[in-house]
């Protein structure tokens, strides 16, 4: 039942890549669609192993954590900066024999945030040295795969694990009402970072006519009103000048402050408008379907687009709704789980689907730069839809293990190593440790 | 215990927390979602202005006809080797990516085509980059003109090369290729978009457009008007579709009132010669226009940029020695003069002027008559028939310059086409754009052309030489046959060249006995011994005629033009055909045009007893044909 709502978006997923895969007069047919049918398939498998595999009883989930950070955190990560294949700008796709590729960076995400999940709530029982100890050893768990995916240039997906994962930490550091505190706060201080960026992107009429008139000198005249230049910002942007990691941020992030963007920007937001409020029909929408939103990014990072085109606004709420029951899910399971480490996985998990999502819709509607993230389980591609589907199956594995099937000790022994055993734990007896941030 | 419940409680709130932020970021984006889809329409204009491209759709171009409504040319295909680029460039390459396998698809294709020697035409990569650039889906047209080995060579490679096609291109070819070959015209393929059709988005046609001759003149007629589709390209500029398509309207024949038998004797007529002649219907049809550079056709291989070339300074790009060769008219000039004094009353045709053999006009300044001992005392009609200076130099002198230059242009002189008819404003000609004005020698006139001061002053030898038609009087063959049409019906006709313009005419109010008495005259010039156009005599025709000779240069440079208009037949209510002949650098327009005339009027005679089948009939049949097969 809890699998219906990211399974409907995967029907309408396979559609739209159907859909712009029709061949044209002069494109060759492309069979991405069949592939995401496999994916997909794939990705409920996973979640059926991943959610109902039994372990041997001495492995506990904790270990199971630790060997899966280990693999695609570590090692995958590590093989893919040396033998993976280069697109683009970015080293980050691995071949798998020759027949489809694979990125280690998304199922790089999942598991890290569980082994996260499942570091910082082992804490339980410890001592308060021992206990930052191990949170320290949990940032540093977040910063090496962090620096790894960094390494490839994948910067979305290091941004968006950063994320989860400092959400992650934060939710177990600091109580609620400090959370809610910093919320109320961060809305007044975001505002006017908000407003400066629709001033930089939105300039008055009388700068745009200047920048008109005056071509180059009209773009030094807006950034003089916004009290920044380009150059300061790709300094920031960009440390390792034209050479380094992130040459490529200056120019896209131009391109984002600019009116006119990238030609990718252009079309997405051309496939919004002209969806309308109720679309074009399906396959029907001619910025796609004749390839001035490029086919390449069609299916992938432009799909809420491409929904939106053919469904109008209608389709493109029905998405997003879609999400919102998966958000919903996933909170309300990890709620009902009576493990902490499911509690932080579902938050972390929920805010990973929630920044994919977000930041896809957000770059169709032009409101963030284009950095090539997927919608979950709507966009075509194997890794994100597999490794979406496996997060889903870890926390049905959470809730099952409330329902009954025996958890490897909650609590109690968790596999850690340097955990004490459960007499010395005992021993250790103190008030449950309070959140940090409640402590001060 | 607690710990639990504060741990739940904890986690319980933060969900919520999260929820409510995820919640409303989503309603955030929902609602930016519905402000951008509110802009549908502006973003649907736009996107039908970015995607949808206008282009022209080839019209079949209508004839050029003769008199008889006959077309003179046939269109038939010719063959070019063309690319389509959209069909070998992949999505993703780039302009630069995209041009290197053109190139070398190009050269592929050139080498297969032409083994051994290298006689195609190179294809230059900036012509390329510059079609590129235009973005069309058009196909880029390689060679044209390609024989026929060629064309066979390439069926047996084509399946080799999927994005070269064969195109057939519109080529006309004239039935007559050498006459009247300057009025007619030519055409030649240019890019030409339909109405709305900008040349630099969207994508005109390579259609015939005229380019010189009747073919340029009546241009918009015979084109009419290419059709528009309005095309859907993809973004690699495939066609996709077509939204809508307006189909091009076919243009309207266009016909001479040429006559090609006479256009052919008239050309004949020409031979050798360098000059005009104008053969017109007293009611202003003309039946032949000749140039001498009709029928001379160049040697070079037809297509080359030689060719191009010859025939563009060969044609003066569309000057027409009839419309546009300014000659001073030299003795025609004297029907002026006649008809001035006569209608003025100064003489009656036997008044009787001495000729000495010269007039004095100073005391070292004299003009002479061409018969030194002079011609004694002359009536106008013997004086018409000698064409006497002396005679017409003292007349002048008595009926004064005003009455003479009010005459010549009453008689059409220094006037266009049309201009200052009966009806007021005169009537539009379809000829009066393409023909040169000419001009009278008047005191006016020296004014604006003269140094100021004694140079510009009328001095009574300047009448003299406008009485004879000498210093600066200019006029084109095509005035001359007006001016004797007037002579003949006293009615001065709008000449056309074209069927479907009406008749228009102004009636000059001239007596019909001055108009007899220089008719009476000019007939003796054919048919009295001592005429000057005696040689121009036909059997059984009565002809009106008026020789002249123009000087210009002086020394090695000097030269005389002739001239020999005549009326056809020479009484003046069964007048039907005025002739007005003019050559450069000969001596005498009696001796030399007259027997030329003499032929041509002979044939006219017999033509005007054909049937009109009989005239449809074109003069050398089996060799148009055959210059036609050749110049498949
Ligand atoms: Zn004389």
């Amino acid at each position: 039942m809890r699998l219906l709502p990211p399974l409907l978006l995967c029907l309408i997923g396979i559609l739209l890549t159907y859909g712009v895969c029709v061949p044209l007069a002069g494109a060759p047919e492309r069979l991405y669609w069949r592939r995401q049918v496999f994916f997909v398939i794939l990705g409920l498998g996973v979640y059926f192993v991943v959610a109902r595999a039994s372990l041997p009883r001495r492995w506990s989930a904790g270990m199971s954590a630790a060997a899966c950070y280990g693999v695609f955190c570590g090692l995958l990560l590590v093989l893919v900066l040396l033998v993976g294949r280069s697109t683009g700008n970015g080293r980050r796709w691995l071949s798998v024999f020759g027949l489809t590729t694979v990125q280690p960076a998304e199922f790089a995400k999942i598991a890290g945030l569980w082994a996260l999940a499942e570091l910082v709530n082992s804490t339980s029982g410890l001592r308060p040295a021992e206990a930052l100890r191990r949170h320290l050893l949990a940032c540093v768990a977040v910063a090496v795969p962090a620096a790894l995916i960094v390494l490839e240039r994948s910067l979305g997906n290091a941004f968006l694990f950063c994320a989860a994962a400092g959400v992650l930490l934060v939710s177990r550091w600091l109580s609620w009402q400090t959370l809610l505190a910093g919320v109320l706060i961060a809305v007044p201080l975001l505002l006017p970072l908000g407003v400066t960026v629709h001033r930089l992107r939105h300039p008055p009429l009388a700068v745009q006519a200047e920048h008109l008139a005056e071509g180059r000198a009209g773009i030094e005249a807006r950034e003089r009103a916004c009290g920044l230049s380009q150059r300061e910002v790709g300094s920031v942007l960009a440390p390792g000048g034209s050479e380094g990691l992130f040459s490529h941020c200056p120019a896209r992030f131009s391109c984002y402050l600019s009116r006119e963007g990238g030609w990718n920007a252009e079309q997405a937001s051309r496939c919004i408008q002209i969806g309308g409020y109720t679309g074009c029909g399906y396959r029907r929408g001619r910025v796609t379907i004749l390839g001035y939103l490029p086919r390449t990014v069609q299916h992938t990072d432009f799909a809420y687009c491409v929904l939106s085109e053919s469904l109008g606004l209608a389709g493109g709420m029905a998405a997003l709704a879609l999400v919102a029951t998966i958000l919903g899910t996933i909170l309300w399971n990890g709620l009902r789980s009576a493990s902490p480490a499911a509690w932080s996985f579902a938050t972390a998990l929920a805010v990973l689907v929630f920044l994919h999502t977000a930041i896809h819709v957000g770059m169709g509607l032009r409101l963030v730069p284009i950095i090539g993230v997927p919608f979950p389980f709507l966009s075509y591609g194997g890794s994100v839809t597999v490794s979406m589907f496996a997060g889903l199956g870890l926390l049905a594995r959470y809730s099952a293990q409330r329902d009954g099937i025996p958890m490897a000790a909650a609590g109690k022994a968790d596999g850690w190593p340097g955990t004490p055993d459960p007499a010395g734990a005992r021993s250790y007896r103190q008030p449950e440790l309070p959140p940090i941030g409640a402590a001060r | 215990m607690t710990s639990s419940e504060s741990q739940r409680r904890q986690a319980a709130m933060v969900a919520v927390l999260a929820g409510a932020v995820m919640g409303s970021a989503l309603l955030f984006a929902a609602v930016v979602h519905a402000r951008q889809a509110s802009r549908r329409e502006t973003a649907l204009r736009t996107f039908e202005r970015d995607a949808a491209r206008l282009a022209s759709v080839w019209t079949y171009r209508a004839p050029v006809c003769d008199r008889y409504r006959t077309p003179l040319n046939v269109t038939v295909p010719e063959y070019a080797l063309a690319v389509d680029v959209s069909r070998l460039r992949d999505i993703r390459d780039t302009r630069r990516r995209t041009l290197d396998l053109v190139e070398a698809e190009v050269s592929r294709l050139a080498i297969e085509l032409w083994p051994r020697e290298a006689q195609f035409r190179r294809i230059s990569r900036d012509d390329l980059e510059a079609h590129l650039v235009r973005a069309s889906p058009m196909p880029f047209i390689l060679w044209r003109n390609v024989d026929t080995d060629t064309v066979q060579r390439w069926l047996m490679v084509r399946d080799d090369h999927p994005g070269v096609t064969l195109l057939p291109l519109p080529k006309r070819v004239y039935h007559l290729p050498d006459l009247a070959a300057a009025v007619r015209g030519r055409t030649c393929l240019t890019r030409r978009g339909a109405p709305g059709v900008s040349s630099h988005c969207d994508f005109p046609d390579l259609t015939m457009a005229g380019w010189f001759g009747a073919e340029a003149w009546r241009d918009a007629d015979l084109s009419g008007t290419p059709g528009v589709e309005q095309l859907v390209l993809d973004a690699v500029l495939f066609r996709q579709g077509t939204v809508r398509r307006a189909d091009p309207e076919v243009g309207e024949p266009v016909c001479l009132t040429l006559d090609m038998h006479i256009q052919h004797w008239a050309q004949e007529a020409l031979r050798g010669l360098r000059g005009a002649l104008v053969v017109m219907r007293t009611d202003g049809q003309i039946l032949a226009l000749a140039d001498s550079d009709d029928g001379v056709r160049p040697t070079l291989a037809e297509g080359t940029e030689a060719w191009r070339q010859w025939l563009r300074g060969n044609r003066r790009d569309g000057i027409h020695r009839c419309l546009n060769d300014q000659t001073p008219p030299g003795s025609i000039a004297k029907l002026a003069v006649a008809l001035a004094a006569l209608d003025a009353g100064v003489i009656t045709p036997e008044t009787r002027i001495e000729c000495r053999g010269c007039v004095p006009y100073g005391p070292h300044t004299v003009i002479a008559c061409h018969k030194a001992s002079g011609h004694g005392s002359l009536t106008l009609y013997e004086a018409l028939r000698v064409s006497c200076n002396a005679y017409f130099l003292t007349l002048a002198e008595r009926v004064g310059w005003e009455r003479i230059a009010e005459m010549m242009k009453e008689l059409g002189l220094g006037q266009l086409p049309g201009e200052d008819m009966d009806v007021p404003g005169g009537v539009p000609s379809r000829l009066a754009p393409l023909c040169s004005r000419g001009a009278i020698y008047t005191p006016a006139y020296k004014r604006e052309h003269y140094e100021t001061g004694v140079e510009a002053l009328w001095r009574p030898i300047d009448t003299g030489f406008l009485a004879i038609g000498q210093a600066d009087t200019q006029v084109t063959p095509l005035q001359a046959a007006v001016m004797v049409n007037a002579v003949a019906t006293g009615k001065r006709v709008k000449p056309r060249l074209f069927l479907d313009e009406p008749y228009a005419a102004r009636d000059l109010r001239l007596s019909v006995a001055s108009r007899e008495a220089v008719l009476q005259g000019m007939r003796q010039v054919v048919h009295h011994p001592n005429g000057t156009a005696r040689t121009a005599r036909v059997e059984d025709v009565v002809l009106a005629s008026k020789t002249g000779t123009a000087e210009r240069g002086s020394g090695a440079a000097y030269r005389k033009d002739v001239w020999l208009v005549a009326i056809y037949p020479g009484d003046a209510p069964a007048a039907r055909i005025v002739l007005a002949a003019m050559a450069h650098d000969l001596s005498s327009g009696g001796r030399d045009l007259g027997p030329r005339i003499a032929e041509l009027v002979t044939a006219i005679k017999e033509w005007e007893m054909w049937t009109d089948d009989q005239r449809r009939q074109w003069p050398g049949t089996a060799d148009g044909e055959a210059v036609c097969q050749a110049q498949r």
